[in-house]
C-alpha cells in the first residue's frame, strides 16, 4: 500500500499542500529545522485513525482537511479527513471502506509505533510510555501481532488459575474446595450402597440361618414333645403311683394265689410270660365265674342260715320225739318203745266222733236212764198229785193266762221288729208265728182256765195218760239199758285199741284217747316234720355241692388250701366250706378289685388321646397299660418319680426357653428376611451418588473450563514469545548486526517476559541483559531494527515514516542504515524527513529510485538530490 | 436340514441400577424410572413369548456390581419362571458386573435357566423336536476383570447346526481387563453362525456374516448412554440363514440436546424460555411420531439440554449461572410431566459465551486469535499436548476411561467433551481480550 497523491489543505503549517506522483519507494523529504517534517510525520501518523483532541497536534487555520490518494494491491482508494471526525475512504467506484481496511486493521498505538518513527521512538521504552501498562504494550508491539493481549496472559492467566482454585483446588483434587462437599456425599453414598451391597450376602446367610433355625426349632419341638409325654406320664404315674403299687400287691398276691411253689421258684416266670399267663388265666376264669359267686354271695347268709334252720329244726325234732316218746311213755308206762307203740296204735280205726258219740251216748243213756228213772219217779209223784188234786181241784185263773198271752205277743212284736235290723223274712216269720203261737196260747189257755171246769175233768184223764206214760217211761229205760251195755261193749273195745291195761279206763278213756290222738297227731307232726327237713338238707346240700364244685374249680386254677376238701358231709362241715368260699370270696374282691382298679387305669390311660401317645411313643406297643406298668417298675420309689419328674420339668423349662429363643430368632430373621427383600437402600444410595455426581460433574467441567483457559494462556504466551524470539527477534538481530558493523550478533527476550527488555549478545560474546547496557546509538540501533523485522512481517506492507531518526548514529551506522532502508524501500514507500544533508546524500549513492521533496515553512516542492543537498548545506 | 430357531439376543441389563435422573421426579415419574429396567425386561419377555422364540441370551451383566439386590434377584426369578412356563430357555453368561465366581444366585432358578460356567468353556445343545437346532458356546467371568481369552476354545465339530457363541468383551484387543479380543480374531471362528456380544452399551453391528452383534444395554441408564435401546430379535431359517432384527424396548430414553443461541438476539431469559419449551415440544413430537404404530412405545425422555453459542444472555449466565439452571430446570421439569411421552431435563447446561460484535473480522485480522485458534486445535490433536492439558484439569479428571471402571469422584473427558471445554475456553479467552483491546 502507498500513497499516490497527498492534498493537505488546512494541517498546522501546511495549507493547500499537494504531493501528486508520490513515489511507491523511497520518498526523501529535506528541509530545515521548523520547515514541518514533524508536522507531516503526525499527519501521516494520524491519517488512518482520525486526528485526536490533543495539544500535540498543530492547529488548523480554519478546519483539519485532507485528501490521500492510496493504492493497496493495484486498487486505487480516496482517503479523507475532516476536521476531528474519522476519515472516509472511497474507492473508485465509490464504495466506501475503512481505512482500519487499508491500514491492514493494524491498531493504531502499533501504527504509530512502527510506521511512524521518530526519535523518540527509539528511546528505551520506560521513557515514552505512560506507566507500566503501556511500556508492556509498547513491548508486545514490538515484539509482534497480538503480544499487547499477550502482556495481560499472566494476569488473566492468574484470574483463571484463581477461579479454577477455588472451585477444584490447585491439582483438581475431588475432596477439596468445592468438590469437598459433593465429594463427601458420593463417598457416604458410597458405603451406603456399600453396606446395600453385603444386604444380598446377608440375605443368603440369613436364610440359610433361618432354615437352620428352623430346623432346630423343630428338633426342639419333637425333643420337647418327647419330653412333654414323658413329663405327662411321670406325673400321671405319679398320681397313680400308690394305685399301681396296690395293683402290683394284688397282682403279687395273685401270683401268689396262682401260682406253684415249683413256679414261684421258677428263673423263667418273668420270661415266658408264665406268670402273667397264670394270673389271667385264673382271672378270666374268676371272671366267668364271677355270676356263681356273686351269687353265692347272695346266697351266703341265707344259706348260712338256712342250714342253721334246718339243724335247729333237725335238733328241735329230735328233742319232740324224746319229749314225745317221753309223754307217751308217762302215759303208758307199759310201752317199752312207746313211740314204736304209739305209731302201732291205728288211731284211724279210732273214730273219735264215734268214740265221743259212743261216750256222748253212753253218757246220754245214762242220764236218759237217770232221767227217766227221775221221770217214772216223778210220774209217780205226779200221779199221786193229781190224784191229790184231784181230790182238790183247783183251777187255774183265765186272766193269767191272758197276761201270759200278752207277754207273748210283746215277744212276738220285738221279734218283728227287730226283724228291721236283721233278717227280716224269717224273724217276720218268726215273730208271725209267735205272734200266732201268742194267739193259740191266749185262745187255747184262756179257753182252758175258762173251762177249767173241763180241765179238772181233764186231770183225771191225765192221770190215767200219766199212768199210760209211766208204763212207756219204764219201757223206755228198759230200751236205754239195753242201749247202754251195747255202748258199752263197743267202748271197751276202743279201751282195748288204745292199749290200755287198766280197767276203769271209762274215767280216762276219754283223756287218754284225745292224749293218745294228740301224741299221735305230734307224731305224726313231727314224722313230716322230719321229713320237710330232710327235703330241706337235700335242697341245701345241691347247693352246698354246687359251692363247693365252684370252689374246687376255682381252686383248680390257684392254691386256696381248702379246708372243705372232699367232704362229703356238706352240711356239717359247711362251715368249712364258707371258709373255703370266703378264700374264694377273697380272691374274687381280690381280682375284682385287681381288675376295676387295672380297669380304672387302664381306662385312664386311655381316656386321654395325648396319654396314648406318649404311651405308644414309650413302648411302641398299643398295650398302654404294659407300657405304663414298665415305666412304673422303672422307679424305686414315689421319690424317685418326683425327682425324675422334676429334672426333666427342669429341662423341660430350659428346652421351652430354647425354643422360645428360637422362635424369636425365627421371627426377627424372618423379620429382616423380609426387609432385605425389599430393602431401598441401594437405590437410594444410588440416587444419592447420581446427584451428587451431576453436581460434582458440573463443577469439574467448570474447573476444566478454568484451567484449559489457564493452559491455553501459558500456552499461547510461551508459543508466542517463541514464535517472537524465532520469527522477529532474529531478524532483528540481523537488521541490528548489518547496522552495528558486524558489532552485535544476537538479540533475545529477558528472561522475564515482564520486564519487557531485551538481552543483547555482541560478537565478542559479552553479553548485555539490558538495553540501558548500550549506548544512546546502539540503543537507537536496537530499537530500529526491532521496528523494520517487525514491519517487515506485516502483510501487506504499509508506508514508513522516518523523522531524523538516525541522528546518533555515527557515519558508519548511518550509511548501514542508510542501505537498509533504501533496500526496505524495495517493498515498502518509505518516507525519510531530515535535515541532514549527508543521509540525503548516502541515500542518493545507495538507490537510483529516490523521490527528493524540498519543504520550506510547510510547501513542498519536488526537487532532487543534488539541489536538494545544496539547500539544505547552507 | 435343520430345525428353524428364533432367539433374542440381549446383554448388560445392569438389573436394579437406577437411572440416573439426577433431580428429583415427581412420583410417576420416579416409578417409571425405578421401574424402567423391570418394563424394559418385561417387555423383552412379553416379545420373546409373542414371538415364540426359543431361547434368550443374555450375554453378561444381567446384574449391576454396585446395585445388586435381592429384589433385582426376586424379579429375575419371576420373569425365568414365566419364560419356563412358556418353554423358553435362558442362556446366560455372567459379565464383569455379576462375575459366577463371586456373586452367586440368591434364589434357586428354574430349570429353563442355564448359566455358562466361569471355568470353562461349556457347549449346551438347544433340542427342538428331539433334533438338535443349535449350540451354544459361552463361558462366564470368573472375577471382575477377565483377561483368559476364552474364545479360543469355543469349539464345535462343525457348521451342520446354528452355533452361537456368547462372549463378554469390550472387543479390544488393547484391554485386558474384558477379554482382549478383536473382530478378525472373532471371525477366525469360522464354525461359529453368531457371536453374541456384550458389554458395550450401545447396539453395533461388527460384523454381517457371520453375524457379530452388540445388543447394547436393555434400558440406558445414564446420559452417556444416548438413544433407543432394545434387543436383537434373531430368526434362522432351516438353511442356517440369520435375519437381525433391533427391537426398541426400553421406556426411557436418554438425549442430549444442543439449543445454539447464536444470532438468536435474545433479549431476555423469558425469550430464551421460549426457546426452550420450543425445543422441548420438539423432541416430544419427535417421540411421538417414533412410537406411533410402536408396542414398546417411549415413555419418557431424559434429555441434557446444552445451551451454547455468544449470546447476549451471557451477561445473565455469567453472573447467576447455578441460579438460573436451577430455575430453569425447576420450570422446565415441571411442564412436562403431565402427558406422555414424558420430558425430564436431566440438567441444563450453559456453555454460553459473550456476544462480541465484528469477532469473525477481528479473528481474521488479529493473529492473536488465530493464535489461538491454533493452538485450540493443535491441543486436540497433539497427544503430547492434549495430556499436558488433561493433567492440568487435575485428578478430578482422571478418571478412568472405561465408565465400568471410573470411581464415583472422577471424570472422564471424552474427545467431544474435551472439544466442549475447549471451546468454551477460547470464547472466554477471546471475550477477555477483546474486551480489553477495546
Amino acid at each position: 500500500m502507498y500513497y499516490k497523491k497527498l492534498y493537505i489543505r488546512d494541517f498546522g503549517i501546511f495549507s493547500n499542500q499537494n504531493l501528486n506522483n508520490i513515489s511507491k519507494n523511497l520518498v526523501v523529504i529535506g528541509g530545515k529545522n521548523r520547515a514541518g517534517k514533524s508536522t507531516f510525520l503526525k499527519l501521516l501518523r494520524y491519517l488512518p485513525y482520525g486526528l485526536p483532541r490533543k495539544d500535540s497536534i498543530p492547529p488548523a487555520d480554519n478546519k483539519y482537511y485532507i485528501e490521500a490518494e492510496l493504492e493497496k494491491e493495484n486498487k486505487s482508494y480516496n482517503l479523507f479527513l475532516n476536521g476531528y471526525s474519522s476519515p472516509e475512504v472511497i474507492d473508485q467506484k465509490q464504495n466506501h471502506h475503512s481505512a482500519a481496511e487499508l491500514f491492514n486493521r493494524l491498531d493504531q498505538l502499533s501504527y504509530q509505533q512502527l510506521f511512524s518513527i521518530s526519535l523518540d521512538e527509539l528511546q528505551h521504552l520506560s521513557k515514552i510510555a505512560k506507566g507500566e501498562k503501556q511500556k508492556k504494550r509498547l513491548f508486545s508491539i514490538l515484539l509482534g501481532a497480538g503480544f499487547s493481549e499477550l502482556v495481560r496472559v499472566p494476569e488473566l492467566a492468574d484470574k483463571y488459575f484463581n477461579n479454577a482454585k477455588n472451585i477444584g483446588g490447585t491439582l483438581g483434587d475431588p475432596a477439596v474446595a468445592s468438590f469437598k462437599p459433593y465429594y463427601n456425599q458420593i463417598k457416604t453414598a458410597e458405603e451406603n450402597r456399600d453396606q446395600a451391597l453385603l444386604e444380598i450376602k446377608e440375605f443368603t446367610k440369613k436364610r440359610e440361618e433361618l432354615a437352620q433355625s428352623q430346623e432346630n426349632l423343630n428338633l426342639k419341638k419333637q425333643k420337647i414333645e418327647r419330653l412333654e409325654n414323658k413329663y405327662l406320664l411321670l406325673d400321671l404315674l405319679k398320681n397313680n403311683y400308690s394305685e399301681l403299687e396296690e395293683l402290683e400287691k394284688m397282682e403279687l398276691e395273685l401270683a401268689k394265689m396262682a401260682l406253684d411253689s415249683s413256679d414261684l421258684n421258677s428263673d423263667n416266670l418273668n420270661q415266658n410270660g408264665l406268670f402273667l399267663k397264670k394270673i389271667n388265666n385264673l382271672l378270666s376264669f374268676i371272671k366267668s365265674q364271677s355270676k356263681k359267686i356273686k351269687s353265692f354271695q347272695k346266697k351266703e347268709e341265707v344259706l348260712k342260715e338256712k342250714v342253721k334252720n334246718y339243724q335247729l329244726h333237725k335238733d328241735k325234732i329230735a328233742n319232740n320225739y324224746q319229749l314225745l316218746k317221753a309223754e307217751v311213755k308217762s302215759l303208758n308206762s307199759s310201752w317199752e318203745n312207746p313211740l314204736q307203740q304209739l305209731e302201732n296204735i291205728n288211731t284211724d280205726l279210732l273214730k273219735e266222733q264215734d268214740l265221743n258219740k259212743k261216750l256222748r251216748k253212753f253218757e246220754k243213756l245214762n242220764s236218759e236212764i237217770e232221767g227217766l228213772q227221775r221221770e217214772i219217779n216223778d210220774l209217780n209223784a205226779e200221779i199221786e198229785a193229781n190224784s191229790s188234786e184231784l181230790e182238790a181241784l183247783d183251777y187255774e185263773n183265765p186272766a193269767a193266762v191272758l197276761k201270759k198271752s200278752y207277754l207273748i205277743l210283746a215277744f212276738s212284736l220285738i221279734s218283728l221288729s227287730s226283724s228291721v235290723f236283721v233278717d227280716f223274712n224269717q224273724l217276720r216269720y218268726l215273730s208271725v208265728i209267735i205272734a200266732l203261737a201268742a194267739f193259740i196260747y191266749y185262745s187255747s189257755n184262756y179257753k182252758s182256765s175258762s173251762l177249767k171246769k173241763q180241765n179238772a175233768d181233764k186231770i183225771k184223764a191225765e192221770n190215767k195218760a200219766k199212768n199210760n206214760k209211766l208204763v212207756e217211761l219204764k219201757q223206755q229205760q228198759k230200751q236205754r239199758l239195753e242201749e247202754l251195755n251195747k255202748i258199752e261193749a263197743e267202748i271197751d273195745n276202743y279201751a282195748q285199741i288204745l292199749g290200755i291195761a287198766e280197767s276203769d279206763y271209762l274215767t280216762f278213756l276219754d283223756s287218754y284217747f284225745r292224749e293218745i290222738r294228740d301224741k299221735k297227731r305230734r307224731y305224726q307232726n313231727l314224722q313230716v316234720e322230719e321229713k320237710e327237713n330232710k327235703e330241706k338238707r337235700k335242697e341245701l346240700e345241691k347247693s352246698l355241692l354246687q359251692l363247693r364244685s365252684l370252689i374246687t374249680n376255682i381252686d383248680g386254677y390257684c392254691n386256696l388250701n381248702l379246708d372243705s376238701g372232699e367232704n362229703r358231709n356238706l352240711i356239717e362241715n359247711f362251715s368249712s366250706l364258707f371258709k373255703d368260699f370266703n378264700l374264694v370270696t377273697d380272691l374274687f374282691t381280690l381280682s375284682e378289685n385287681y381288675l376295676s382298679q387295672k380297669s380304672q387305669l387302664e381306662h385312664t390311660l386311655k381316656s386321654s388321646h395325648k396319654i396314648k401317645k406318649a404311651l405308644s411313643q414309650k413302648n411302641g406297643k398299643n398295650n398302654y397299660y404294659q407300657s405304663f406298668v414298665k415305666l412304673y417298675r422303672e422307679f424305686s420309689s414315689l421319690n424317685a418319680v418326683e425327682g425324675k419328674k422334676k429334672s426333666l420339668s427342669e429341662k423341660l423349662s430350659e428346652l421351652k426357653r430354647e425354643k422360645s429363643d428360637l422362635e424369636e430368632k425365627i421371627t426377627t430373621l424372618k423379620n429382616r428376611i423380609a426387609e432385605l427383600s425389599t430393602s431401598t437402600k441401594i437405590e437410594k444410595a444410588q440416587q444419592e451418588i447420581d446427584r451428587a455426581q451431576t453436581a460434582l460433574e458440573k463443577k469439574a467441567e467448570h474447573y476444566a473450563v478454568n484451567k484449559s483457559v489457564y493452559f491455553i494462556l501459558k500456552k499461547l504466551r510461551s508459543k508466542m514469545i517463541e514464535k517472537a524470539e524465532k520469527e522477529l527477534l532474529k531478524p532483528a538481530a540481523e537488521i541490528l548486526n548489518r547496522i552495528s558493523g558486524d558489532h552485535y550478533k544476537a538479540l533475545e527476550t529477558a528472561a522475564d517476559i515482564e520486564q519487557t527488555d531485551f538481552e543483547i549478545i555482541a560478537k565478542n560474546g559479552s553479553k548485555y541483559n539490558s538495553v540501558e547496557q548500550l549506548s544512546r546509538g546502539s540503543l537507537e540501533q536496537l530499537f530500529l531494527a526491532v521496528r523494520i523485522s517487525r514491519i517487515k512481517e506485516i502483510e501487506p506492507p504499509l508506508p514508513i515514516v522516518l523523522d531524523d531518526s538516525f541522528v546518533n548514529f555515527d557515519r558508519s551506522h548511518l550509511y548501514n542504515t542508510a542501505k537498509l532502508i533504501s533496500e526496505l524501500a524495495d517493498r515498502h514507500q518509505i518516507f525519510i524527513l531530515s535535515c541532514h544533508p549527508h543521509l540525503i546524500s548516502y541515500i542518493s549513492q545507495l538507490s537510483d529510485s529516490a523521490q527528493y521533496w524540498k519543504l520550506e515553512s510547510g510547501r513542498f516542492e519536488l526537487s532532487n538530490q543534488d539541489k536538494l543537498i545544496d539547500y539544505l548545506q547552507h | 436340514m435343520s430345525k428353524a430357531i428364533k432367539f433374542i439376543h440381549t446383554a448388560d441389563l445392569h438389573l436394579a441400577k437406577e437411572l440416573s435422573s439426577n433431580g428429583r421426579p415427581t412420583n410417576n415419574l420416579r416409578q417409571l424410572f425405578l421401574d424402567a429396567g423391570k418394563t424394559a425386561f418385561k417387555n423383552l419377555v412379553e416379545l420373546a413369548v409373542k414371538n415364540k422364540v426359543d431361547f434368550i441370551l443374555i450375554a453378561g451383566d444381567l446384574y449391576d456390581r454396585e446395585a445388586r439386590s435381592i429384589k433385582a434377584s426376586r424379579f429375575f426369578l419371576k420373569q425365568a419362571q414365566y419364560l419356563n412356563q412358556n418353554d423358553i430357555e435362558l442362556f446366560i453368561i455372567s459379565g464383569n458386573h455379576d462375575p459366577a465366581g463371586v456373586e452367586k444366585e440368591v434364589f434357586e432358578l428354574p430349570a429353563n435357566v442355564h448359566y455358562f460356567s466361569s471355568e470353562d468353556v461349556e457347549l449346551f445343545k438347544y433340542q427342538k423336536e428331539d433334533k438338535v437346532a443349535a449350540r451354544i458356546l459361552g463361558q462366564s467371568y470368573r472375577q471382575k476383570f477377565e483377561s483368559r481369552k476364552m474364545y479360543n476354545y469355543y469349539t464345535v465339530p462343525d457348521r451342520s447346526v446354528f452355533n452361537i457363541a456368547l462372549l463378554h468383551t469390550a472387543l479390544n484387543k488393547d484391554n485386558n481387563r474384558y477379554v482382549p479380543v478383536n473382530k478378525s480374531e472373532l471371525l477366525s471362528k469360522e464354525e461359529i453362525h453368531y457371536w453374541a456380544l456384550g458389554h458395550l452399551h450401545q447396539f453395533q453391528q461388527i460384523n454381517n456374516k457371520p453375524a457379530v452383534y452388540f445388543p447394547g444395554t436393555l434400558q440406558a441408564h445414564n446420559i452417556s448412554e444416548e438413544g433407543n435401546k432394545g434387543a436383537i430379535l434373531v430368526e434362522v431359517d432351516s438353511n442356517l440363514n440369520s435375519k437381525e432384527k433391533f427391537i426398541p424396548l426400553a421406556p426411557v430414553i436418554f438425549e442430549e440436546v444442543e439449543l445454539d443461541l447464536e444470532q438468536k438476539e435474545l433479549k431476555n431469559i423469558s425469550e430464551l424460555q421460549n426457546l426452550i419449551a420450543d425445543k422441548i415440544k420438539t423432541i416430544r413430537e419427535k417421540i411421538r411420531q417414533q412410537n406411533d404404530g410402536h408396542r414398546y412405545k417411549v415413555e419418557a425422555v431424559i434429555v441434557r439440554l446444552i445451551i451454547k453459542g455468544r449470546t447476549e444472555l451471557h451477561y445473565y449466565v455469567d453472573n447467576n449461572r447455578e441460579e438460573l439452571e436451577g430455575t430453569l430446570l425447576h420450570e422446565f421439569r415441571n411442564q412436562y410431566v403431565k402427558e406422555s411421552p414424558y420430558i425430564w431435563l436431566h440438567s441444563l447446561i450453559f456453555r454460553t459465551a459473550k456476544s462480541l460484535k465484528n469477532l469473525e473480522e477481528l479473528k481474521n485480522n488479529n493473529p492473536l486469535y488465530q493464535n489461538i485458534e491454533n493452538l485450540t486445535n493443535e491441543i486436540l490433536s497433539d497427544q503430547k499436548l492434549k495430556q499436558e492439558l488433561l493433567a492440568e484439569w487435575g485428578q478430578i479428571w482422571q478418571g478412568d476411561q472405561d465408565k465400568e471402571d471410573r470411581a464415583n469422584h472422577k471424570f472422564f473427558a471424552d474427545k467431544k467433551l474435551q472439544q466442549e471445554i475447549l471451546a468454551e475456553a477460547k470464547e472466554i479467552i477471546m471475550s477477555e481480550f477483546i474486551e480489553d483491546g477495546d
